[in-house]
C-alpha cells in the first residue's frame, strides 16, 4: 500500500492523480503564497508592525473593511430579497433575471469598473439624479461601496437560493396548522434554516470585497487617506519598489482572508453536523 | 401539481366568481398577492439597477461614436494584439486547470482518505486571495528582486512583466474552477460505475474515457466555460504582473485601462464591449450547462439511493 | 367534534383528485382513509386541514361552514408523513411551538407552557429527550414528537398522513397500537390516511376505501371487509381470485362452475364477478358433488404455518391461489402434479346492473 492513510479500493489513478493534485497545487499556490509569507519575515517585527500601521495604510483597512462591511450588509437584505423571489415565484423574464445575478462572475472586473463609474458619474444615467439629491458617488467611499455590492450580490443570492428551494414545503404546512402567522412562520421557522446561509454568502460577499480591486480603482477616485483601498495601497507600494512594505499589507489581507475562508467552513461543517437530518 | 407558494397565475376564466374566497385559501402557506408582486417588484428593480444599468451602459457608451468609431477602436493595432494575448492566455491556462481540476476530482471523489477536506479548502485558496495579491506573488518570486530573480536573470528568462507572467497569473486565478465543479458531480455519483468496469476487464485509462467522462461532461465544460470568462477577464492579477507594454503584454482588460485612462472612453468601451458580449455569451450558456450538471448529479442519485442521503 | 364534508371536488390540471365527495364523520372516532396512491386520500386529509383549497363543496365543522377557513384558524392537529419537524429547535421547543406562536392576547405564560410541553413529552413517553434535536433522534421518536407537537395546540380534530409510512415494520406495528390506545384516551375526532389495509383494519373505527377520486364504501373494518360494496374494495382489501362469466340461475359459469350456495335473485346471463378469497377454499382428493372443480396442483410454498398453493383449472389462464393450512396440507399427502378437487366455501359476487353501470354486491 503506497499511501497507508487511504482506504483500500480497487479503483487505480490514486497515486497518479493525488500526486499530481499535490505538486500542481502546491507549484501555482502553496509555494507563491509561501513566497509571500518568506518575503515578509524579512522584516523585523518592529518594521512589520510599523508598516501594516501606517496611518495610510490604516486608513486603507478602514476604508475597505467599512465599505466591504456596508456592501455586504446591504447584499444581506438584497441578496435574500432576490433569492427569496428567484426560489419562489413564477413570472415572466424570471430566467432572465436568473441569469443576470451571475453577471458579476462573468463580467470582466475592469469592465465592470468602467461602466459602474460612467452610470454614476455627474451626468451619468443613475449618477445624475442622486446628484441632484446631493449623493455623490463617484470618487467617494459611496462609489466603493456600489462597486462592492456589484461585486458581491451574486455570493449572496446563490448561496441562499438552493437553500430555499430545498426547504420542505411540510415545515411551513406545519407551522401554519400549529397557529402561526406568515410572518412568525417566516421569524421562526424559515429565517433560522437559513441564517447559516445568510452568515456564509454575507463572509464570501465580504471576503470577496475585501480583495476587489478592478471594479474598484475606476470609482474610487485613490485619494490616500479617504478613497484609497488596501489592494490599490499594495499596487502603489510595488510600483514605487517598496516591496517588503507591499509584501507585508500584503501579508496582513491574506491572513484576514484565510480567517474567513476557514470561519465559511466551520459554519457549514458546524451546521451540517447539528441540524441535518 | 402547482405548489401552494408558487403564485397560481390568476387566468380569468369562467372560475372567476370563485377567485376571491379560494384564492385566499391557496395561500395557506404563501404570501398575499399584493406582497408578492411587491417583492417581485423590488428584485426587478435591484436587479436593474445594480446589475442591468452597468451592462446596457457598456453597450451604449461603446456607440457613442458611431458604428465607424466602433469597429475603428476594435480594430485596432493594438486592440487586435489584446485580443491574441488574452487568447494566448486563456488557450494555456484553461487545459492546464481542466487537467488538474479532472486529476483532483479523481483523486478526491473516487478514494477516501485523511485530510480530504484540508485538502478542499486548500484548492479554494485562489478564491479568497485578492487578485492583487495573486500577481504580487510572482512578482516576488519572478521579479528582478525576487528569489529565484538573480537565476532567471543570468539565463536571460523574462516573466514577469511579461507574457508568461500573464500567463501564471490567470492559471492561479483560475485554478480551482475546474475542480470546484467536478467534486461534487463526481462525489455524488459515486465508484461503483467505475468498479464495476474494472471487474469487467478495463483499465484505468479505459475506464475513464469510457465511463467517467461521459458522465461528468456537463460539469466539465461548465468548469470550463467558468474558467475561461475568468481568465479572459481577469484584470488585478495580470495587472500587477503585465508592465502595461502597449501591443505586446497588454491582455484586453488592460487595454480598457489603458484607453479608459488616455480619455479614449468610446474607445474604451468599444474594447470592453468584447468583453461584455462575451460575459453575456458566458450567462446564457452557464443557464444552459446548469441544467446538464443537475441532470448528471440527479442521475447518480437515482440510480444509488444510499448516495443521496450521504450528501443531505 | 362531528365533520361533514359535502361533495368536495379538486383536481390539479387534468387530474381530478378528488371527484365529488361526501363524507360525515362522528365526533370521536378514528377514521382511516385507505386507498391506493392517486386516489384522492392525502388531497382529502390536506382539504380537511386547509392546506388545500377545494374547487367546490362544503366542510362543515359541527354543523358550521369551514371551507373558507384559513389553516391557522381551523384548530387542527396535522402530523406530516414525513414528520415535518423544525430541525433547528429542540424536541421542547418544537412541541411548545404552537403554544408559543399564539397571539398575545391567548399565549399561556412561561410555567403552563413548560408543563404543558413535559406533559405531553410524558404522554408519548419521550419526556427524557426534551434537549435533544429532531437529527438525534429514530424515526418513530420523531413521529412521536410530531404528534406531540400537533396535540399541543388542543386541536378539535387531528389529522395524519401516512403516519406510519416511514417506519420499519417492527416500529409500525408497536406505534399502531400506541396511536389506538392514545385515541381511546384522548377522545379527539381523528382521520389518518394509509395505503396499507391491514394497517387501516387494524387501527381504526371506520374505513373509508377510496378510489380515483370517489368513495368506494365507507364501513367498519368488519363490514367493509365481509361485505365489499365494490370489486374494487374486494381486490383492494387482500388477495382474491377473480372468476368472470355470467349468471345462469344460481350457478356462474367461469371457465368451470363455480356454485353459489345461496339462493340469488339474479337474471339470467348478466356479467358477473366472482371472488374467492385463497383461504376460502376446500381442497379434497375426490369430488363429493357438484360442487367441486378439478384442479391440478402447479406450485407449492410453505411460510411459516400456510401453505400456498397454485392450481390449473382447465379452460382457464390464471392459476387459482389456495391457501391452506400446513397440516391440512399435510395430511393430503400429494405433491406437484396432482389432481384434486376445489370447492369455494363462500364466493363474493358482483353484478353489473346496465341502468346505472353500479355494482351490485352479494355474498354467499
Amino acid at each position: 500500500m503506497p499511501f497507508s492513510f487511504k482506504k483500500r479500493s480497487v479503483l487505480p489513478g490514486f497515486g497518479l492523480t493525488f500526486g499530481y493534485t499535490l505538486f500542481y497545487l502546491s507549484l501555482i499556490v502553496l509555494i507563491p503564497i509561501g513566497a509571500l509569507f518568506l518575503k515578509s519575515s524579512t522584516l523585523t517585527g518592529s518594521e512589520f508592525w510599523a508598516t501594516v500601521t501606517a496611518p495610510r495604510v490604516l486608513a486603507s483597512y478602514r476604508i475597505t473593511f467599512g465599505a466591504a462591511f456596508i456592501a455586504a450588509f446591504f447584499n444581506l437584505f438584497a441578496g435574500l430579497l432576490i433569492a427569496w423571489v428567484l426560489a419562489r415565484y413564477e413570472f415572466k423574464g424570471k430566467s432572465i433575471l436568473d441569469a443576470l445575478v451571475d453577471l458579476p462572475f462573468a463580467l470582466p472586473t475592469a469592465v465592470a469598473g468602467i461602466a459602474l463609474t460612467t452610470v454614476f458619474s455627474v451626468n451619468g444615467w443613475l449618477g445624475k439624479p442622486l446628484n441632484a439629491l446631493g449623493i455623490h458617488v463617484s470618487y467617494t467611499p459611496i462609489g466603493i461601496i456600489v462597486a462592492m455590492i456589484f461585486i458581491s450580490l451574486p455570493f449572496m443570492v446563490r448561496t441562499v437560493q438552493p437553500v430555499l428551494e430545498d426547504l420542505e414545503k411540510e415545515l411551513e404546512e406545519a407551522s401554519a396548522t400549529l397557529g402561526a402567522t406568515r410572518l412568525q412562520t417566516f421569524r421562526r421557522v424559515i429565517l433560522p434554516v437559513l441564517t447559516p446561509s445568510l452568515f456564509t454568502g454575507f463572509a464570501l460577499g465580504f471576503a470577496r470585497a475585501l480583495g476587489e480591486y478592478g471594479s474598484i480603482v475606476f470609482i474610487a477616485g485613490n485619494m490616500p487617506m479617504k478613497t484609497e483601498i488596501t489592494p490599490l495601497l499594495i499596487i502603489t507600494k510595488l510600483e514605487q519598489y517598496q516591496y517588503a512594505e507591499a509584501t507585508a499589507i500584503a501579508a496582513v489581507t491574506l491572513i484576514i482572508s484565510f480567517v474567513l475562508l476557514l470561519f465559511i467552513n466551520w459554519v457549514q461543517w458546524h451546521n451540517r453536523r447539528k441540524y441535518s437530518l | 401539481m402547482p405548489s401552494p407558494i408558487s403564485p397560481a397565475p390568476a387566468k380569468n376564466g369562467p372560475e372567476v366568481r370563485q377567485q376571491t374566497p379560494r384564492a385566499r385559501m391557496r395561500d395557506a402557506v404563501g404570501e398575499p398577492p399584493w406582497m408578492r408582486r411587491l417583492l417581485i417588484g423590488l428584485a426587478i428593480l435591484l436587479i436593474s439597477v445594480i446589475l442591468l444599468v452597468p451592462l446596457a451602459a457598456v453597450f451604449h457608451q461603446a456607440f457613442a461614436k458611431g458604428v465607424d468609431g466602433y469597429i475603428a477602436a476594435i480594430t485596432a493595432p493594438d486592440t487586435l494584439s489584446a485580443i491574441r494575448l488574452t487568447l494566448l492566455a486563456c488557450a494555456i491556462a484553461v487545459p492546464f486547470n481542466v487537467v488538474f481540476g479532472v486529476a483532483a476530482a479523481w483523486a478526491i471523489a473516487k478514494f477516501d482518505f485523511k485530510g480530504k477536506n484540508f485538502l478542499i479548502t486548500l484548492i479554494d485558496i485562489p478564491f479568497s486571495v485578492s487578485p492583487v495579491i495573486a500577481g504580487l506573488v510572482f512578482i516576488l518570486l519572478f521579479g528582478a528582486q525576487g528569489y529565484f530573480g538573480e537565476f532567471l536573470s543570468e539565463h536571460d528568462i523574462q516573466l514577469v512583466f511579461a507574457v508568461p507572467g500573464i500567463v501564471l497569473a490567470t492559471i492561479f486565478v483560475t485554478f480551482p474552477f475546474v475542480a470546484r465543479e467536478l467534486i461534487p458531480v463526481m462525489q455524488a455519483q459515486g465508484t461503483e460505475e467505475e468498479e464495476a468496469s474494472i471487474s469487467l476487464g478495463a483499465d484505468g485509462w479505459k475506464t475513464f474515457w469510457r465511463i467517467t467522462l461521459p458522465n461528468i461532461k456537463w460539469g466539465l465544460l461548465y468548469g470550463v466555460v467558468l474558467c475561461n470568462a475568468r481568465a479572459m477577464g481577469e484584470f488585478g492579477a495580470v495587472s500587477v504582473v503585465s508592465g502595461h507594454i502597449r501591443g505586446e503584454t497588454n491582455t484586453l482588460p488592460l487595454h480598457v485601462e489603458i484607453l479608459y485612462n488616455e480619455y479614449d472612453f468610446s474607445g474604451a468601451f468599444a474594447v470592453a464591449s468584447l468583453l461584455a458580449f462575451l460575459a453575456v455569451i458566458t450567462l446564457i450558456a452557464k443557464k444552459f450547462l446548469e441544467r446538464g450538471v443537475r441532470a448528471e448529479i440527479k442521475a447518480a442519485e437515482n440510480m444509488v439511493p444510499e448516495q443521496g442521503a450521504l450528501h443531505s | 367534534m362531528s365533520i361533514k364534508i359535502e361533495n368536495v371536488r379538486k383536481s390539479f390540471g387534468n387530474f381530478h383528485a378528488l371527484d365529488g365527495v361526501n363524507l360525515e364523520i362522528p365526533s370521536g372516532e378514528l377514521v382511516a382513509l385507505l386507498g391506493p396512491s392517486g386516489s384522492g386520500k392525502t388531497t382529502l386529509l390536506r382539504i380537511l386541514a386547509g392546506l388545500e383549497a377545494a374547487d367546490s363543496g362544503r366542510i362543515l365543522v359541527e354543523g358550521r361552514d369551514t371551507t373558507e377557513d384559513h389553516v391557522r384558524e381551523r384548530q387542527v392537529g396535522f402530523v406530516f408523513q414525513h414528520y415535518a419537524l423544525f430541525r433547528h429547535l429542540t424536541i421542547f421547543e418544537n412541541v411548545a411551538y404552537g403554544l408559543r406562536v399564539k397571539p398575545r392576547a391567548t399565549r399561556p405564560d412561561k410555567d403552563y407552557i413548560h408543563s404543558r410541553v413535559t406533559e405531553l413529552l410524558k404522554l408519548v413517553q419521550l419526556d427524557w429527550l426534551g434537549d435533544r434535536y429532531p437529527a438525534q433522534l429514530s424515526g418513530g421518536q420523531r413521529q412521536r414528537i410530531a404528534l406531540a407537537r400537533a396535540l399541543a395546540v388542543e386541536p378539535r380534530l387531528l389529522l395524519l398522513d401516512e403516519p406510519f409510512g416511514a417506519l420499519d415494520a417492527k416500529v409500525r406495528l408497536e406505534l399502531r397500537h400506541w396511536l389506538r390506545r392514545l385515541h381511546d384516551d384522548l377522545g379527539i375526532t381523528s382521520v389518518f390516511v394509509t395505503h396499507d389495509q391491514e394497517e387501516a383494519m387494524e387501527v381504526s373505527d371506520r374505513v373509508v376505501i377510496l378510489n380515483a377520486g370517489q368513495i368506494e364504501q365507507v364501513g367498519t373494518p368488519e363490514e367493509v371487509y365481509d361485505a365489499p360494496a365494490t370489486p374494487f374494495v374486494h381486490e383492494f382489501l387482500g388477495l382474491t381470485n377473480l372468476f368472470t362469466g355470467h349468471l345462469r340461475q344460481e350457478v356462474l359459469a367461469a371457465g368451470r362452475n363455480v356454485k353459489v350456495t345461496e339462493e340469488t335473485a339474479l337474471d339470467d346471463k348478466q356479467g358477473a364477478h366472482a371472488y374467492v378469497r385463497p383461504y376460502d377454499f376446500e381442497v379434497s382428493l375426490q369430488a363429493d358433488g357438484e360442487d367441486y372443480i378439478p384442479a391440478e396442483l402447479r406450485f407449492a410454498q410453505t411460510i411459516g404455518n400456510i401453505v400456498r398453493l397454485q392450481f390449473i383449472i382447465p379452460g382457464r389462464e390464471e392459476p387459482v391461489r389456495v391457501e391452506l393450512e400446513k397440516t391440512k396440507f399435510r395430511a393430503l399427502r400429494v405433491g406437484i402434479g396432482a389432481k384434486l378437487f376445489l370447492k369455494p366455501r363462500h364466493v363474493q359476487i358482483f353484478v353489473k346492473d346496465r341502468k346505472d353501470a353500479a355494482w351490485a354486491g352479494t355474498g354467499s
